[in-house]
């Protein structure tokens, strides 16, 4: 290209300037569909052992073996018995452990698409949410898989774990403890 | 990056070329005769002149090149289907989304293709950039057993799950209305561009723009074939042509496409102008969409990607850049194959393919499609709904120009039930109302998905085909009996007051209204009951018994209830909100009853999951939000009692439609006169809302049972679904004796269950699920 020159375009090139620039578009974000903030679903009463909410779940006995080769083992602590839910879990794992949040929600929300009513899918997305930081999602989505959890004693405690430590870093101690005395109720740790 | 660079290289050898003009005027300046000295200055002026001309064309040519090279449409997408074992669904399902996606039936050879055995099908799923990645192409093949997905298996063995393509069902386009797929140099068949030169450019990679070797072999082609079958243009000095001038024939014109040509081709490479051209080229006409660049032909005439294209098919849209109208293949079926054929000739003489693979292209039919991929939304109204939330986020131009992908939640077998059950509806009770002059009766549907809240089909009016007023979203209307539920659940929120079995005045009631009015309101049937069970105001829809209980409550309270479930609008609190006395839109109906079924947890209605810029890098995401509204106690509550709606109450006609089996929950609304009539309910997996009335305001003679809720359960029962089965939460017990007997058992909140009620079933024990209602009426 440099090869050939036309006089005229030569001379006019002094003027020109590189200035051409690409549309400007916004960064990844989520955004919300309405402006209202969450509320607090929250019962207020009392500090938690922060740990609670790291550690991995307990394995609640009736975790499946994947029905289909091709499905990679299950996470620990998953109930479902749909190859489908394994591998979005899967992935999901996979995303959140590179710190890519936002994917491994987007997993779990195909999941949930697949199984809405399983509570294990909805206290993963809290789990996310929590280490995002969105605490007041993170607890919503707790609550919301308590209200699917109510036989799964085990499940409910590590929801209440989580919600107690939304409050401790809220800086709501007692709250917090409340929740945390519920968690222990439930399913001593 | 390498634009930048070569033009930091432009700017020094224009320095240089500074200095040597100084040095020109200033030789010029001795000169002192008159006419020489007005020569000067004329020489002068036109040099400026010319310069002035030729900057201005340098600057045009490279602010379109390079700033916005074109103006892509956003693209809109239905959701991608997720075919997994185990995943309910029919094959005519599967094989009805394909179609939506634009999947060719009867061969799986080529991406784009399937072929279906009875249960099993084979997919040649094309490559597709997801919102969180490209998945490549794929084959499928998919079983199906029993109603449901079998099996998913691609050439490696089994799958956990895939994803079909999604259909593509919108574009926002530019003012001008230029439609392209843009295509990569990367992503063309080198033979579909040893096609392209062999016909229209042979010295392309040797000549600066401009070629006189090409006009007179052009010439010379033109003269052997005795018809103008070559054009002398470069592909340099055609996209010079497309992209800055208009179409005339003149000396002048001919003279700026070369300049621009020798512009473009000092700036730019190769195959940055090949690139270019093949997105630019013009290539047809649907009404006012303009088809341009290769992607969209190969998209518009074969319903194909260009990858996918074989020879005869290239070979025809070669042969269209000579004369879109005149050789255009619908139009003119004989004329674009002798064209074609002649195409082929000419890329066997440049040794681009075999004697024999020519033969056996020319021996090919066009392979047109008989109607090209609708350029219109077959979905308008729900694409509308799109468009509106991504203007809160997006600005109107990056829409129409920047290509942004925009996946959606519709799901387009979904949306195509909703769209004939509304039909077919409004059809049948203007044949059966003789009150209803013919087609005036309209309607709006929406179909939201539980749980994730999203918006699954929206159907504006009983012609879906046709933009236009859509009442989804835009016809306010009073809500009528729709709004109860919020007073029961009021009532239901105070467990130590009330529980469903609470009697409840019905009986006649005077109160101030709106402007001081006396307000008495009546019964459906015109009679008053005494006291009924509470639970029975709502099942039945006693116009008394509710305003009583309302009053007793307070007016705010209720609509801080409706307020929490979703409806955001500020009503004015008089007692006729009582019965429904304030508008919404059936959209905004759609998230009051999807809090409802969700339990008490509302989550903000969804259109949009993810949208991606052009290249497929995400921007935003529009995530699943949730949010406690209510407590699940008496969100429980209250979904019992709507589920005696429809087994007991005002709804029960539904189960002429559906399953004994199928539990649902839902309210019919009614308005003054008969003009509204509505129906909101929900199942286990979906929420439904369906409005009719007339545009005009007048009574419609329907009310919300005769109505609405035949269409509701039309739709229902023709869906895949499942019943209401969300487990009890953990403080509700149910019990039955006493007065309960003969009514079944009730739901209450542990700790308020009535003398009368007591016996309890369990109230220690939690019920795994509701005991069913079904099993006692069936």
């Amino acid at each position: 290209m440099a090869g050939r020159r036309s006089p005229a375009a030569l001379l006019l090139l002094m003027i020109l300037s590189a200035c051409g620039g690409s549309p400007k578009l916004a960064p990844v974000e989520e955004r919300t569909t309405s402006g209202s903030a969450a509320g607090d679903p929250v019962d207020r009463g009392s500090a938690a052992p922060p740990q609670a909410v790291a550690r991995p779940l307990p394995e609640p006995g009736t975790a499946s073996a994947p029905a289909d080769p091709s499905a990679t083992t299950a996470p620990r602590g998953v109930q479902s018995t749909s190859p489908a839910v394994v591998a979005l879990l899967n992935d999901a794992n996979r995303a959140s452990g590179d710190g890519r949040h936002d994917q491994a929600a987007a997993s779990i929300e195909r999941a949930i698409a697949i199984e809405p009513q399983s509570a294990w899918l909805w206290h993963r997305l809290a789990a996310i949410r929590l280490e995002q930081g969105e605490l007041g999602q993170a607890a919503a989505l707790a609550a919301k898989s308590n209200s699917l959890a109510v036989e799964d004693r085990r499940l409910q405690a590590d929801n209440w774990r989580l919600i107690a430590e939304v409050h401790r870093r809220r800086g709501e101690h007692t709250a917090a403890r409340s929740a945390a005395d519920k968690a222990a109720r439930l399913a001593p740790p | 990056m390498a634009k930048r660079r070569a033009s930091s290289g432009r700017r020094g050898r224009g320095r240089t070329q500074r200095k040597s003009g100084r040095s020109a005027s200033s030789r010029s300046r001795p000169a002192r005769h008159p006419i020489r000295r007005l020569a000067g200055i004329l020489l002068l002026a036109s040099a400026l002149a010319a310069t002035a001309y030729a900057i201005w064309v340098d600057v045009h040519v490279r602010a379109q090149f390079e700033g916005k090279r074109w103006q892509v449409p956003a693209r809109i997408y239905a959701r991608a289907l997720e075919v997994y074992p185990g995943a309910p669904m029919d094959p005519s399902a599967l094989e009805a989304e394909l179609k939506e996606s634009g999947y060719h039936s009867g061969s799986s050879a080529r991406a784009g293709g399937y072929q279906r055995r009875g249960n099993t099908f084979e997919i040649n799923r094309r490559a597709f950039r997801f919102w969180d990645g490209e998945d490549p192409a794929r084959f499928l093949r998919v079983d199906f057993a029993g109603g449901k997905v079998a099996r998913v298996r691609d050439r490696g063995g089994n799958l956990a799950l895939a994803r079909l393509e999604p259909a593509l069902i919108g574009r926002v386009y530019p003012g001008h209305g230029e439609d392209r797929i843009l295509v990569r140099l990367e992503e063309v068949p080198p033979l579909f561009i040893k096609a392209l030169l062999s016909v229209e450019d042979r010295g392309f990679y040797r000549h600066s723009g401009i070629s006189v070797r090409s006009v007179a072999r052009a010439a010379w082609a033109n003269l052997r074939a005795g018809q103008a079958v070559q054009g002398g243009s470069t592909i340099t000095q055609q996209l010079a042509k497309n992209f800055f001038l208009t179409p005339e024939r003149t000396l002048t014109r001919k003279l700026n496409e070369a300049l621009y040509a020798v512009l473009l081709e000092l700036h730019y490479g190769k195959s940055e102008i090949l690139e270019a051209y093949l997105n630019e080229v013009y290539l047809g006409q649907q009404g006012n969409r303009a088809i341009h660049g290769f992607g969209l032909a190969a998209h518009h005439y074969f319903g194909r990607q260009l990858e996918e294209l074989e020879v005869h098919e290239m070979a025809l849209l070669v042969a269209l850049v000579r004369g879109p109208s005149y050789y255009n293949p619908r139009a003119h079926p004989e004329r674009a194959r002798r064209r074609r054929d002649l195409v082929i000739d000419m890329m066997t003489a440049q040794e681009a393919i075999s004697e024999a693979r020519a033969e056996t292209a020319k021996a090919r039919a066009l392979g047109v499609l008989a109607r090209p991929p609708a350029g219109r939304s077959p979905f308008p109204a729900f694409l509308d709904l799109v468009q509106r939330q991504l203007a809160r986020d997006y600005g109107e131009e990056d829409l129409r120009s920047e290509g942004l992908r925009i996946f959606t939640t519709l799901d387009p077998l979904l949306q195509r039930h909703a769209e004939s059950a509304l039909a077919a509806g409004i059809r049948k009770l203007e044949g059966r109302k003789r009150a209803l002059p013919a087609g005036t009766l309209q309607g709006a549907l929406v179909l939201t998905g539980g749980s994730s809240a999203e918006v699954l089909a929206l159907v504006g009016g009983r012609a879906p085909r046709e933009a236009g007023f859509n009442r989804a979203l835009d016809a306010r209307r009073p809500i009528g009996s729709l709004v109860k539920p919020a007073v029961y659940l009021t009532a239901l929120e105070q467990p130590g007051k009330f529980h469903l079995l609470t009697p409840v005045d019905d009986t006649p009631v005077r109160l101030k209204d709106r402007g001081g009015r006396i307000w008495s309101p009546k019964n459906y049937d015109g009679t008053s009951r005494g006291p009924v069970p509470l639970y029975q105001g709502l099942a039945q829809s006693y116009n008394l018994a509710t305003v009583n209980l309302g009053n007793t409550l307070g007016v705010r309270r209720v609509l801080g209830t409706l307020h929490k479930l979703g409806a955001e609008r500020p009503v004015a609190p008089y007692p006729s909100v009582f019965l429904g006395a304030l508008e919404l839109s059936p959209l905004e109906v759609a998230q009051v009853y999807q809090t409802i079924a969700d339990g008490g947890f509302r989550t903000p209605l969804r259109a949009i999951r993810e949208v991606t810029d052009a290249r497929g890098r995400p921007l935003t995401r529009y995530p699943l939000r949730v949010e406690q509204a209510v407590p699940p106690g008496p969100a429980y509550l209250l979904t019992h009692a709507l589920e005696r709606v429809m087994r007991e109450g005002t709804g029960r006609s539904a189960y002429r439609m559906l399953p004994p089996s199928l539990a649902v929950a839902g309210k019919t609304g009614t308005t003054d006169d008969l003009r509204d009539s509505w129906f909101a309910g929900f199942t286990g997996g979906h929420v439904a809302v369906v409005w009719l009335g007339r545009d005009d305001n007048r009574p419609t003679g329907l009310s919300g049972a005769s109505g609405a809720l035949q269409i509701w359960s039309a739709l229902i029962g023709e869906i895949r679904t499942r019943g209401v089965s969300a487990p009890a939460p953990e403080n509700v017990v149910f019990a039955t004796g006493g007065a309960c007997r003969g009514n079944g058992q009730f739901p209450f909140i542990r700790g308020f269950v009535p003398d009368e009620c007591r016996v309890p079933v369990a109230d220690t024990v939690q019920p795994k699920r509701a005991p069913s209602l079904a099993a006692e009426r069936h």
